[in-house]
């Protein structure tokens, strides 16, 4: 009589224990699709962070083998050392000269490039062309225009009536060479991504404002730029990061010259470490460096979640 | 509250830069104060009617009046009208009453009026708790609301709404199908309401229009159009269940509809037809009166009426709907009957009601 | 629109475009003049010759640069689309303890600049035995936080009720993957793959310090190199080296840049 109850009861445990195995398998599954990416991730950007700020906290030899413990020694050279502060402040004026105008130069193109017209298509590959222009390839083509003999932007003042200058020999006008040649590097994408953040935008938003009359320049103040500004954020986010990074058009133009005016934080790191094998120093900077981007990223953030409108 | 305003279209052509031809000539007056309905299937042509109306595209050939005045080359602001929008186009960063307010500067209306307007409208529709808020903290009947209150604090003479029920569920449309009719009443504007939906058209409309392909199908009242439909089309697109029809002939005024079922007609016509008769006027048979049998596929029972399907020729079948609940099973055998008044007639190549050819009314 | 407003906008653009496209012209251009034409600073070449871009070929190892960029680009590309898909379905598709704190894990990725941590970097690489190897170029770069969340946007699309009707009739969750998941963001992985392949082909700091010979160099490397070879006598060679570094991806971009800007600002914004 008790047999079939037994039975039943033997079953229903062994369904339990299934979906309990199923469980656990599910929970392992999800961990070993992300397996690859977290283990790069650990080995290639979050173990040499932590070991940059180790090292920073050293002084190292020339291989970069920490030899003794130097405790805020690394940064307090830095901080009183006139070299740095240029760095630093070549930086920031780098961030200053490439973020505002790049991005205002992309919002005019893609306002220009949202219009409907016949051939649009073209003028949007136009004006998206330097996201495939690499780092490099624009810096050599820019060294060109800069050449004061022969290239074009002497010519052009020229043809102006306006002194000759010498761009990139110049330790005034280095690093603003350096900043106009970024800013037509960056274009491209910087424009590409606030087009596809103009067209995400409901058309019959701008015909309901049509139809109510508004002026062209009220419905962007009003309408656009509130809209894009998710997308706008991201952009000047995205762009002072880059520009925070900047070192292959530095190390093709100027090689941080003349006089250090153009050696921004980046190229200096580069300097210290693989020319000056001074490793230490090279990570105090690493480290400074970090702390910038780091801050930027959380106030943009903080910003964005107070100002944006997002839908 | 504002001078009525009649539309007045002439000879509308459409077309596009790909090469379709949208809208083929389309004739309408539309008087003042009407609530007229473009109804019509998807791709018909209906929502580019409005938007040409409402000055969004140019016209590729034709003449717009509005009012008295020859509109073509006014814009949109000029035409006087407002619009509602299938997704109502509410701005997301702006509040309730900034986005019911949005544009009334521009007709050079005072803050106070702007304000009082605002909460006018907003009174009517029920929005004053919301005003503060953001449309996306508001239910989709709300934000219907707002475009709604948006279209009627301008105070122009017409309102044009395209499809502004769509994306709200069925018993919300249901209640918002009356509330928009009574709001217009009250305005009395001039209302241009597109829908592909031949419940709402019905219901709601003064005279409507039917539109497929580009070209009219016929215009007027809603019943008018139901009992006398212009064309096949027109007779299958209105109602619901949809009307049944069936290739058939006549021969000396007897209708031969299937192999073992013909019926006398009192038509003045010869040879193939398309006969089409309405769900409600198939009923069931009386001992004594002419019928013919038919067995039940399907059977739905809605309580106040009940829906039986049949087979009336192989792949072919018919939905009549009778009145009250009735007990029937597929498989069942019904006796059915039809009378012959009831019935509407199609000649065969055109699909044009022959009623009208017969008056010499073909469009 | 009006007739008026219609000539102000191509202007505009015709003037815009100019600007912008001008140094790819003007680079276009000089890779075709001598010596003596570069030097008069002139716009047009006397005649389009193509002695420099052989002259390009013979000077530097140019087409062993090409070809080791290929390698490199299409290497990282496809270990980039195959780890942030992984990544992306666990995501969208699994539960687990801690999916949250991982996903965190993954944003603050976003945060850390590449260039903080190239020395340890480089020390790993060099005590791998990486130095002047495919490996060393590629590896690191293949686990991507934008890709994954670019990725992610695109798997949540897909309905859930898909998933539940593969559970239904038994087939493997990695199945589900493969024959749906994948398929069904074909656009996506398009997309992202020209970006990855964008970006790798026009890297430029790392192949610097861990390449030392042209076993590996990459095109970019290459053309510094050409660069500070040539400089005052061969402009020239030099452009016409430039040309031949960008073609691939100025085609690339004229191919994909609809659909690279949709893509992107998919991943951006939402």
């Amino acid at each position: 009589m008790n047999i079939p109850n037994v039975e039943k009861q033997s079953m229903k445990l062994q369904t339990k224990g299934h979906k309990r195995h199923r469980r656990r398998f599910s929970f392992l599954e999800g961990w070993l699709y992300l397996l690859p990416s977290l283990f790069l991730f650990t080995a290639f950007l979050f173990y040499p962070m932590v070991r940059t700020v180790y090292l920073s906290l050293f002084y190292t030899d020339t291989q970069g083998k920490p030899m003794a413990f130097a405790g805020m020694e690394n940064f307090t050279a830095l901080l009183s050392s006139s070299s740095f502060l240029l760095s630093v402040k070549s930086t920031f004026l780098f961030v200053l000269y490439t973020v505002p105008v790049g991005v205002l130069l992309a919002l005019g193109l893609a306002l220009l490039a949202n219009q409907k017209l016949a051939g649009i298509g073209f003028f949007r590959t136009i004006f998206s062309s330097t996201m495939g222009m690499s780092v490099a390839a624009s810096s050599v083509i820019w060294m060109f225009i800069y050449n004061p003999s022969i290239g074009f932007a002497n010519r052009l003042l020229t043809w102006f009536g306006l002194p000759e200058m010498q761009f990139l020999l110049d330790p005034s006008t280095a690093l603003i060479a350096v900043a106009v040649a970024t800013i037509w590097m960056n274009t491209g994408f910087t424009f590409l991504i606030l087009l596809g953040g103009l067209q995400n935008i409901d058309s019959q938003l701008y015909e309901s404002a049509k139809i109510a009359g508004v002026s062209t320049i009220y419905s962007l103040r009003k309408i656009t730029l509130p809209m894009l500004s998710p997308t706008l954020f991201f952009v000047i986010t995205v762009s002072m990061i880059n520009s925070f990074q900047t070192f292959g058009q530095i190390d093709i133009l100027t090689k941080g010259g003349p006089i250090d005016s153009t050696n921004v934080i980046v190229y200096s790191i580069y300097k210290d470490a693989f020319i000056n094998y001074n490793i230490g120093s090279a990570s105090a900077q690493a480290v400074i460096l970090f702390l910038c981007v780091f801050l930027v990223t959380i106030i943009q953030f903080k910003l964005g979640e107070r100002k944006v409108h997002y839908q | 509250m504002q001078q009525l305003k009649a539309l007045q279209l002439n000879q509308i052509r459409k077309s596009y830069q790909q090469g379709a031809e949208v809208l083929k000539g389309i004739d309408v007056a539309i008087q003042p104060g009407e609530f007229f309905v473009l109804v019509g299937p998807s791709g018909c042509g209906k929502s580019t009617l409005l938007r040409l109306l409402a000055g969004l595209e140019d016209v590729s050939s034709g003449e717009i009046y509005i009012g008295n005045e020859f509109a073509n080359r006014l814009k949109p602001s000029e035409r006087e009208l407002s619009m509602v929008f299938q997704n109502y186009a509410l701005f997301p960063h702006m509040t309730v009453e900034q986005n019911i307010m949005f544009g009334l500067h521009v007709k050079k209306i005072a803050k106070e009026e702007q304000r009082k307007r605002c909460e006018e409208a907003a009174e009517m529709l029920g929005l004053i708790p919301y005003l503060k808020r953001k449309p996306k903290e508001l239910s989709g009947g709300q934000r219907q609301r707002v475009a709604l209150a948006r279209a009627i604090v301008s105070h122009d003479p017409i309102c044009l709404m395209d499809e502004p029920l769509s994306n709200l569920d069925a018993k919300l449309r249901a209640k918002m199908r009356s509330e928009i009719r009574q709001l217009q009443r009250k305005l009395g504007i001039t209302m241009i309401y597109v829908t592909h939906d031949q419940t709402e058209a019905m219901t709601m409309a003064d005279r409507m229009m039917i539109l497929n392909q580009g070209v009219i199908q016929q215009i007027g009242k809603p019943l008018d159009i139901y009992n006398h439909p212009q064309n096949a089309f027109v007779a299958s697109f209105i109602g619901a269940p949809p009307m049944n029809m069936i290739p058939a002939n006549v021969a000396d005024s007897v209708l031969h509809i299937t192999e073992n079922w013909s019926m006398d007609v009192d038509i003045d016509w010869q040879g193939d037809v398309i006969a089409g008769v309405r769900p409600e006027h198939i009923q069931q048979a009386k001992s004594g009166t002419p019928s013919f049998t038919a067995e039940v596929v399907n059977v739905e029972m809605l309580g106040t009426e009940t829906l039986i399907s049949f087979e009336i020729q192989s792949g072919l079948q018919w939905t009549a709907k009778w009145q009250g609940q009735h007990q029937l099973n597929p498989g069942d055998i019904v006796s059915l009957f039809i009378d012959q008044n009831q019935m509407v007639f199609f000649d065969e190549k055109e699909k044009v009601n022959i009623e009208y050819q017969s008056l010499g009314a073909v469009q | 629109m009006s007739i008026g407003r219609k000539i102000i906008l191509y202007t505009l653009l015709t003037i815009a475009g100019i600007i912008m496209f001008f140094p790819v012209v003007y680079a276009f251009m000089i890779s075709f003049m001598q010596g003596g034409e570069v030097l008069q600073g002139k716009l047009w070449p006397d005649s389009f010759s193509f002695e420099n871009y052989i002259n390009a070929f013979e000077k530097v190892p140019l087409l062993k640069y090409l070809l080791n960029s290929i390698i490199v680009s299409t290497v990282i590309t496809a270990g980039q689309l195959i780890l942030c898909s992984l990544a992306a379905f666990a995501f969208v598709f699994t539960q687990f303890k801690g999916k949250n704190l991982l996903f965190m894990l993954f944003i603050s990725t976003m945060m850390i600049p590449w260039e903080a941590t190239m020395v340890p970097n480089f020390q790993t690489i060099q005590s791998l035995g990486w130095l002047n190897s495919f490996y060393g170029l590629t590896i690191p770069f293949f686990a991507m936080a934008f890709g994954t969340f670019l990725l992610r946007q695109q798997f949540k699309t897909i309905p859930i009720e898909l998933y539940e009707a593969s559970q239904v009739s038994g087939i493997s969750r990695f199945k589900f993957f493969l024959t749906v998941v994948l398929p069904l963001s074909k656009t996506s992985l398009i997309t992202l793959g020209i970006y990855c392949f964008l970006t790798a082909w026009n890297m430029y700091l790392w192949p610097l310090l861990v390449t030392n010979d042209e076993k590996v160099r990459t095109v970019q490397i290459g053309l510094k190199q050409m660069q500070t070879q040539e400089i005052a006598s061969e402009w020239g060679v030099v452009m016409a080296g430039v040309m031949l570094v960008i073609l691939p991806t100025l085609l690339l971009i004229f191919l994909g840049q609809k659909r690279l800007q949709e893509g992107l600002t998919k991943g951006a914004i939402k």
